[in-house]
């Protein structure tokens, strides 16, 4: 009896064996992603926070995307055209192509989306972007496969906006479907993969698309994006296999991968820059000798090997390198003799006391104290104050009435890749917080004119030249220090290919192959 | 004993409704603007105050707070203003997670807790004691993150006998599981033992013994049971530590349970999250200061209480 029993084991044993050989059923290909947090929400125009937005680009293109460059290229558009007077956009739209629940991409759709996020009743986030930043006041369908946009002011840039991840072409059946609120947990788009699921604080799980546009992507079957908010679990998933693509890696954790078999460390700059503002309403800070100063106390070079170990790049300009439009314009060397001379002149022979606030997370308060070390060989005596996220988020927006502000560590990243954003928003006198980000009340006439003519303009190249006056006038007025542009640093499979970090720090990873 | 149900029941109403009041006005007072948070850093102020105004934020405290309590006594508690998704859909999903690792990490926790305490007692003054006296100490001060990267290191990465955290497969739970549980084995542990001691020296385990029951016997059917008020006590005060998710273990070994729901909220000043999560946490920790007062009197029949 035993042995019978046994035989039959052994046979079913064996013929299932075989039966999956015959199948040659693969195991679908799986890449699973590591970030540090969990989305907010896959409601694309609704989202400003990073993860979700580069998870975002599995389910949905944009009119227009970006390249690993930061440069701008045509997407869902294919070719577009603006009128003299920069106020009307037409863009002839990509023919053939179906969002994941079957319904057909065309203007109708376009038109949907944005009817949507600028109809201020909606409270939809990109609001300030698609209405105000970008001025889009009227979207028209003329045919199928045409779009117009009407603008109330023309935009520099508009076509940037247009490439910001926010803007993800979401199904009208599935807006339909799901309504507003809905659509933030069932995405559907035209992207290379379709929605199967989310459980909050653990994963997202992507599947692949067949009918997608492009021939011969998706070239993973699915992709599972994991949350894991320990950097040091997050490398042990990378060295035991369990993901293949980690982001955000602290310079720390590179040099435990050195060696590893079958991982790679890709470091690649960012459009991230970190910077001091100096509020000029604080009276040491209102001479410009004093701002300079405190420029040449700062031993950059030093900084970016102590802080982050190697992986950041000095700034030669007042935005980071990555944007089209920067201009090389300068940068202030490492000079406390002359800082101290300057602060004679001005004034201060003995130096004077400013507080710095900053983000209470390990890194920023090494920095700070870093920072403070270097100021004190001026004579500026500095005290640290680190803040809780929201403490200095509320401080950062107090308006020039109620700042009491001094010295802020603050970093900075245009999501639209636009040179004119990183400037507007930071130095425009218009852009005084609490409405944009000038928290250090910096107001140039001669500035805010330029931006006024680039306003105007609709040639990139014309645009420019009044980029690059703007900064070479910024970097002499030196209302903020340049501190650094920090590199991106991912761990990857050397089994993945064709998956990286954008500039803008958002994961590009719909594309990846795997072998 | 029924009747005592009721009334500790009741009873517990004014401290849960004081628990929210108490909640929601401190995390009104605390700085940061939620509606700036949601609408990301790079969001134009118009953005932000279309968010504010869609949050409901920009109404007065008290009007905010009662529209709050009326969804409650209804079951709805509100919507998150992370991704608009109703509240008790993430307490329903963050529950199960953080139920299954309570339930295994007492239960770690109770066994070795028990076990080390009773062996301990038995071996008193012998390097047996000394070394599970020691161990104790160690496990209760050993910071949990500390344990959980050692077990991570030796077990998930160089090992490879568990993965690294997250909950696919039934091995998964065994190192957060553990990582939890040691800490409190070691508080029962200690709590056992010096009870254990206490109980061992009374007349009528010699008499047992005297009787000629075996040792072990003696040890699990008359001293054990004697124990068990205050080491009950302890086991329930510890589960509802546990119960409060665990935050760290959760974290690290990236468990998405109700600890780590309650961090993300706090982070993103997601108010209807965090009261959902405290308000859930303060009626586990209610319902179990019952169910221990429950079990006194089903362990010690000499314990009954007026109807």
């Amino acid at each position: 009896m035993w042995l019978r029993g046994s035989a039959a084991v052994l046979a079913f044993c064996v013929m299932a064996i075989l039966a999956v050989g015959r199948t040659g059923a693969a195991a679908p290909t799986r890449l699973i992603v590591v970030q540090n947090e969990d989305a907010n929400t896959l409601d694309p125009f609704n989202d400003g926070v990073n993860v979700g937005l580069g998870i975002g680009r599995a389910f949905y293109n944009g009119l227009f995307g970006f390249d690993a460059t930061m440069k701008v290229r045509p997407v869902l558009v294919t070719t577009w055209a603006v009128s003299a007077d920069g106020l009307m956009y037409t863009f002839h739209l990509r023919q053939g192509v179906t969002f994941q629940d079957g319904t057909p991409f065309n203007a109708a759709a376009v038109k949907a989306n944005f009817d949507r996020v600028l109809n201020p009743a909606n409270h939809i986030q990109k609001y300030g972007l698609y209405h105000t930043v970008s001025g889009i006041a009227q979207v028209t369908v003329v045919n199928d496969s045409t779009v117009q946009m009407q603008l109330a002011h023309p935009s520099a840039t508009l076509i940037n906006n247009l490439a910001h991840p926010s803007d993800g072409i979401i199904s009208p059946a599935a807006l339909v479907k799901y309504g507003n609120q809905g659509i933030a947990t069932h995405p559907v788009g035209t992207g290379p993969f379709v929605f199967e699921s989310w459980t909050r604080g653990d994963r997202i799980v992507a599947k692949k698309n067949p009918h997608y546009w492009q021939p011969g992507l998706p070239a993973v079957d699915e992709i599972v994006f994991r949350d894991v908010p320990d950097s040091t679990q997050a490398l042990a998933m990378l060295k035991t296999g369990e993901a293949q693509f980690v982001y955000p890696l602290d310079p720390v954790n590179v040099k435990s991968l050195a060696g590893q078999a079958g991982v790679r460390v890709s470091s690649t700059p960012s459009i991230f820059e970190t910077c001091l503002l100096m509020n000029e309403h604080y009276a040491p800070f209102s001479k410009r000798n004093v701002r300079l100063a405190m420029n040449y106390a700062v031993n950059k070079q030093a900084l970016i090997s102590t802080l982050y170990l190697g992986y950041a790049r000095e700034m030669r300009s007042v935005v980071g390198s990555q944007l089209d439009g920067y201009a090389p314009v300068g940068t202030y060397p490492f000079d406390p003799a002359k800082g101290k001379q300057l602060l004679a002149e001005s004034g201060y022979p003995n130096g004077f006391t400013a507080t710095l606030w900053l983000p209470n997370d390990t890194f920023s308060q090494k920095e700070g104290v870093f920072l403070q070390q270097q100021f004190s060989q001026i004579g500026v005596r500095v005290t640290v104050v680190p803040m809780e996220s929201g403490t200095y988020d509320t401080n950062l927006y107090l308006g020039p009435d109620k700042s009491t502000s001094q010295l802020i560590l603050f970093g900075f990243s245009p999501s639209n890749g636009a040179t004119d954003w990183a400037l507007r928003a930071n130095f425009a006198t218009a852009a005084w917080t609490p409405a944009l980000f000038n928290a250090s009340f910096y107001s140039s006439p001669k500035v805010d004119a330029l931006f006024a003519q680039a306003d105007r303009t609709t040639s990139t190249a014309q645009r420019n030249v009044y980029y690059k006056k703007i900064q070479m006038i910024i970097f002499s007025d030196a209302p903020w220090v340049w501190l650094g542009e920090p590199l991106d640093i991912a761990g990857i499979s050397t089994r993945v290919s064709n998956a990286d970090v954008l500039p803008d720090q958002t994961v590009q990873v719909q594309d990846a192959r795997m072998h | 004993m029924r009747g005592y149900l009721a009334y500790r029941v009741m009873s517990a109403i004014p401290t849960v409704l004081g628990v929210t009041i108490f909640v929601f006005m401190f995390v009104h007072l605390l700085p940061g603007d939620p509606a700036r948070l949601m609408a990301g850093l790079g969001a134009t102020d118009d953005s932000v105050q279309l968010v504010r105004h869609s949050l409901g934020l920009d109404k007065p405290l008290w009007t905010q707070y009662s529209i709050y309590i009326r969804g409650v006594l209804q079951g709805d508690l509100g919507i998150s203003n992370r991704d608009a998704t109703a509240v008790s859909v993430h307490l329903a999903q963050a529950f199960i997670p953080t139920a299954e690792l309570t339930v295994a990490g007492i239960a770690v926790a109770m066994l070795v807790g028990l076990t080390a305490g009773i062996v301990a007692a038995n071996a008193h003054n012998t390097p047996w004691d000394v070394a599970l006296t020691s161990g104790a100490m160690l496990g209760i001060s050993l910071p949990s993150f500390v344990l959980a990267f050692i077990l991570i290191w030796v077990f998930a990465v160089t090992l490879r006998m568990f993965p690294t955290g997250g909950d696919e497969g039934a091995f998964a739970i065994v190192l957060p599981a553990v990582t939890l549980g040691v800490g409190a084995a070691a508080t029962i542990a200690r709590i056992t033992r010096s009870e254990m001691l206490g109980v061992t020296s009374q007349d009528y385990i010699r008499a047992a013994h005297a009787k000629g029951h075996a040792p072990l016997a003696v040890i699990l059917r008359h001293a054990l049971p004697n124990t068990l008020i205050p080491v009950l006590t302890v086991i329930g005060l510890q589960f509802g530590f546990l119960i409060s998710g665990a935050i760290i273990v959760e974290t690290v070994f990236s468990w998405h349970g109700l600890g780590r729901l309650l961090v993300d909220a706090i982070g993103f000043r997601d108010y209807p999250v965090i009261q959902g999560v405290v308000l859930l946490f303060a009626l586990e920790f209610i319902a179990v200061n019952i169910l221990t007062d429950v079990l006194y009197a089903w362990v010690d029949p000499r314990i009954r209480y007026q109807g």
